[in-house]
């Protein structure tokens, strides 16, 4: 329990909320056009429907990174796959509060395609992620983020930064900060 | 005399005792409910001989050398007490011996309560307490039992209940009968020594009651039965237990709105009183809404009071109250309460205006009060009494607000031609005194010093060309700051107002908030030694170490009477302002301590909220929860807000809970009348708002931690947290709270800011523009 599992129980959850893409996606930076830029600036979630925004649908960008063991994770290889790309920190409270979570969930619906990678912004890297990967014993991939990526993903500026890709490579929804397992269960089951 | 409105009993039970007690009224006419009349005061020449320093140790000697003996308060500590102790009449101190006594004599108890800067006390101690035939008779009829309010706020507040059910008002000095058994059956406020224009004088009610105990008693344990009951239901007003919603805080701010004084400043009419309350919650409700009405309303009230004659020009500090709606003719007593809490209404107004007129009165209140309140080894002493000898010669010879007034002929005396003029202009000194509102006619001829003109005004008019306004505005500005320290010295040399140099837990409380609050905006150590000192003196006097509980009152070496809710919520609330200002553990470790203590002594687990006594007491006759958040807060509003703050501090879900409970359990309240509420709806802001937790990473006294610092506490930024993250022992603690707080490290070796806001974090910084960013919410 930490503290931002306190505060969430002393408010509204934030709800998924199916916001308009003009509204959401104002750009932070020209460099990615081709996505549009996934950068709320609040914490809460949206989705991206191509139904309801009447946009294309968004692309996610792919990204090549190195797991503990120097493996490399590859986005476009998991093509097929839902696929959660969860921007996190070791010290970020509602970043661990979510962890157990993505943990249930992940072994839940593995065998039907999920897949979750971690993208960590601790800046010292595996010294800190290492300990932690053991301590919490993280089931799924977890990666060490680079400016790259998050600036392909619209500067990501709060964690924990959650997005769900689905098995068509379209980003489905994002969400900023603590992503409760249930809420985060119904979004999987949609798009499984 | 102090006036409280009453209304809040419930009417119907009112009606009820009302009629039982309408043969009693009719019996002794009306009650004094109302100070009608004055003792006419004329002026007279101030003698400004020798400096007097007046405390009651020195009475007490001085008394005892003119041969005066002694009663039974003489053994007291409180300064209200021994202001008694030689009084002809035969006083008990609350307890066993005078209850022993009255029982075994079958007497009534005529109990009177009061502290030492109330003024109409002093007159009801000199018109009848020193007469030696009333004593007689008093020390024949009842048992006399005196209470000093400061110390004991549980028995006033049980006794002013009952008085507000029998008069439908209240005040001190307070005088009520009891039967042995401690219920009250009669009761009054100031009582004169002679039957006068239909109100009845204190003999003729003694020899009435005297009859009546013995001829009617019947009838008095009738009444003070049903009185007894009426406190029993009043206690524990049965409420239902409500989420409030923000609604509460629009209601608040409404009803604030419409008792605004557009002319003057001010909620309501006179006699005004400064209510900090009001402002913690109107600057919160602005930063909420944005309602800018919230800010400009308690803005210009703050620049009202100050520049009215209810703060004091030369000494700094805030007198009690003003009479007139303008903020001109205070009653001149001071008190700690108000000093604490109003410096922390500026700063707020200074971190949200930057206007430099806001910090300049916060730091003259807490240098009056470092002078002049503060106990040599750190703690902070009560209140300055109103009245002071006019001569030293005559020490017992008073008269209100002698210390703090002047004729004209007085000031420009001591001052140079060239600052009386710009003095005389800017505080309004008038030949013939500047008191309109007068009309007990007790400042004919003096002033009363008030801030009618600025140095800018004062520069204007002399008709100086614009480029040498200016230079003429610093000339003047140094003229008037030399005027202010001229003046003080030759007011030093006037007999000093009593000090009640009693030290209140509670109100000690405020001021380390204030002190500590004080050191992180103007980062002067000096306010942050002030603060830990007196913390420091806490705990080394007025606490047991082993017990874990807190001793309400001390002095003159002495530590006594369990403390109250208020005393713990307030000392916590103070070391957690200690601990963000220091960043020291030790002190959120204390706070902590305490809090648990408070939880564990006061908390009612049944219905929510906390009593604001334990209960051990058995002669205070009920537990109350007191909810009205007055001059003071409540003990129970500042209990929760410590909680909720707590709750985010070290990850305790428990404190969540009891806060939330407890906000419930005041819920409708805070619904229906939230004025009455301010603190109340100030930790329901911060339970509704997402706070922020800013932690940083670094040593404390690093300079980019110190930037950081400086940054955060340039804003107006209510609802947060601050913890270090030191890298030491303090980082230790804090990781046995809350887990990730071990992963919070300076980044390439410089202090970094962690921020996090409604279950996100910032990627963390040592930026201070990106932290700029980060605490406006831009980034």
């Amino acid at each position: 329990m930490n503290l931002q599992v306190l505060l969430l129980r002393r408010s509204v959850i934030p709800i998924l909320a199916l916001i308009g893409a003009a509204l959401l996606f104002s750009l932070q930076s020209d460099y990615f056009t081709d996505f549009a830029g996934v950068a709320p600036v609040t914490a809460g979630s949206f989705n991206v429907s191509s139904e309801q925004s009447g946009q294309q649908a968004i692309k996610a960008p792919d990204f090549s990174l190195l797991d503990a063991k120097g493996k490399t994770v590859q986005l476009s290889s998991l093509k097929g796959k839902v696929v959660v790309i969860n921007f996190w920190a070791t010290w970020c409270g509602p970043c661990r509060a979510e962890i157990p979570g993505f943990i249930n969930v992940y072994n839940k619906y593995k065998s039907k395609g999920l897949e979750i990678i971690g993208i960590s912004l601790d800046e010292r890297g595996w010294d800190d992620v290492n300990p932690f990967v053991a301590k919490f014993r993280l089931s799924y991939p977890v990666v060490l983020g680079n400016w790259y990526v998050v600036r392909n993903y619209g500067g990501v500026t709060g964690i924990p930064t959650t997005f769900i890709v689905d098995r068509n490579g379209d980003v489905v929804s994002g969400h900023i900060g603590y992503f409760p397992q249930d809420l985060f269960e119904a979004e999987i089951k949609k798009v499984l | 005399m102090k006036v409280v409105n009453l209304s809040k009993n419930k009417p119907f039970v009112i009606i009820m005792i009302t009629a039982l007690i309408l043969w009693l009224i009719a019996t002794f006419f009306s009650p004094p409910a109302e100070i009608s009349s004055s003792p006419q005061m004329t002026p007279v020449a101030i003698d400004t001989t020798e400096a007097t320093k007046s405390t009651i140790n020195e009475i007490v000697k001085r008394k005892l050398a003119e041969g005066k003996s002694p009663n039974k308060l003489m053994k007291e500590k409180s300064p209200y007490l021994l202001q008694h102790a030689f009084n002809p009449v035969d006083w008990y101190p609350w307890g066993e011996e005078a209850f022993r006594k009255a029982r075994e004599e079958d007497k009534p108890i005529f109990l009177s309560i009061g502290y030492s800067t109330c003024y109409w006390c002093h007159v009801m101690e000199r018109e009848v307490f020193e007469d030696d035939s009333i004593a007689a008779l008093m020390n024949k009829f009842v048992v006399s039992i005196k209470v000093d309010r400061e110390e004991r706020p549980d028995v006033d507040r049980v006794y002013m209940s009952a008085l507000g059910a029998m008069t439908g008002s209240g005040g001190w000095p307070m005088s009520m009968f009891l039967t042995p058994d401690l219920k009250p059956f009669f009761g009054a406020t100031y009582i004169p020594p002679t039957t006068k224009y239909g109100r009845m004088g204190f003999p003729d009610i003694l020899r009435k009651i005297h009859d009546l105990w013995k001829e009617d008693r019947e009838r008095i344990l009738q009444v003070s039965e049903q009185l007894g009951e009426y406190l029993k239901q009043s206690s524990a007003p049965e409420t239902k237990n409500t989420k409030a919603t923000a609604i509460a805080l629009e209601r608040g701010f409404d009803s604030y709105s419409r008792s605004y004084d557009k002319e003057n400043a001010g909620f309501g009419g006179a006699p005004k009183f400064p209510r900090p309350v009001a402002f913690n919650f109107l600057f919160r409700y602005y930063k909420r809404s944005g309602e800018n009405r919230a800010l400009e309303m308690s803005l210009e009230t703050l620049k009202r009071m100050y520049n009215g004659g209810i703060y004091d020009h030369i000494g700094g500090g805030f007198h009690r109250y003003a009479t007139d709606a303008t903020w001109h003719v205070p009653h001149f007593e001071k008190m700690l309460y108000d000093q604490a809490q109003l410096a922390i209404s500026y700063l707020e107004a200074y971190q949200i205006t930057h206007d430099q007129f806001y910090a300049d009165v916060a730091r003259d209140v807490l240098s009056y009060v470092e002078r002049e309140m503060t106990h040599p080894d750190g703690g902070f002493y009560s209140a300055q009494d109103a009245e002071s000898a006019i001569s030293p010669a005559n020490p017992d010879v008073k008269k209100e607000g002698a210390f703090y007034t002047w004729t004209k002929k007085e000031i420009d005396g001591i001052l140079s031609a060239e600052e009386a003029e710009v003095f005389d202009y800017c505080f309004d000194v008038q030949s013939n005194g500047n008191v309109s509102a007068d009309p007990h006619k007790e400042f004919v001829g003096l002033n009363i010093l008030r801030r009618a003109h600025t140095t800018e005004e004062a520069a204007t008019r002399t008709k100086v060309s614009h480029l040498e306004l200016e230079q003429v505005m610093i000339q003047m500005e140094t003229a008037s700051a030399s005027a202010r320290e001229k003046l003080l010295h030759a007011r030093s040399k006037r007999p000093y107002p009593h000090l009640d140099d009693k030290i209140l837990l509670s109100w000690n409380g405020l001021m380390i908030s204030a002190f500590a609050r004080a050191y992180q905006v103007f980062d002067d150590t000096r306010y942050l030694r002030a603060a830990e000192r007196a913390s420091a003196f806490v705990l080394a006097k007025m606490y047991d170490n082993k017990k874990k509980v807190l001793l309400r009152r001390y002095r003159d070496g002495e530590a006594r009477y369990e403390g109250h809710l208020a005393d713990y919520a307030f000392f916590a609330q103070g070391l957690i302002d200690l601990y963000e200002s220091s960043l020291d553990i030790r002190w959120l470790q204390k706070a902590l301590e305490l809090t648990n203590s408070q939880n564990d002594l006061f908390y009612d687990p049944e219905n929510g909220g906390f009593y604001d006594i334990t209960g051990v007491d058995t002669t205070v006759l009920v537990r109350t929860k007191e909810y009205y958040d007055g001059v003071e807060p409540t003990g129970n509003s500042i209990a929760i807000l410590n909680l909720l703050r707590l709750s985010q501090m070290t990850d305790n879900e428990q404190y969540l809970k009891l806060a939330e409970k407890s906000l419930e359990y005041f819920g409708d309240r805070m619904m229906t009348t939230p004025q009455g509420l301010a603190q109340f709806l100030v930790a329901l802001d911060f339970s509704l708002s997402k706070p922020k937790q800013i932690i940083i990473a670094g040593r404390k006294n690093d300079p980019t931690t110190r930037s950081i610092l400086k940054e955060l506490h340039s804003r107006f930024i209510p609802n947060k947290i601050i913890l270090l993250a030191d890298g030491g022992e303090g980082q230790r603690v804090l990781t046995s709270y809350i887990p990730f707080v071990d992963g919070i490290k300076m980044i390439g070796g410089k202090a970094t800011a962690y921020i996090c806001e409604n279950y996100a974090c910032k990627l963390p910084t040592s930026d201070i523009a990106v932290v700029a960013q980060q605490l406006d919410g831009t980034r």
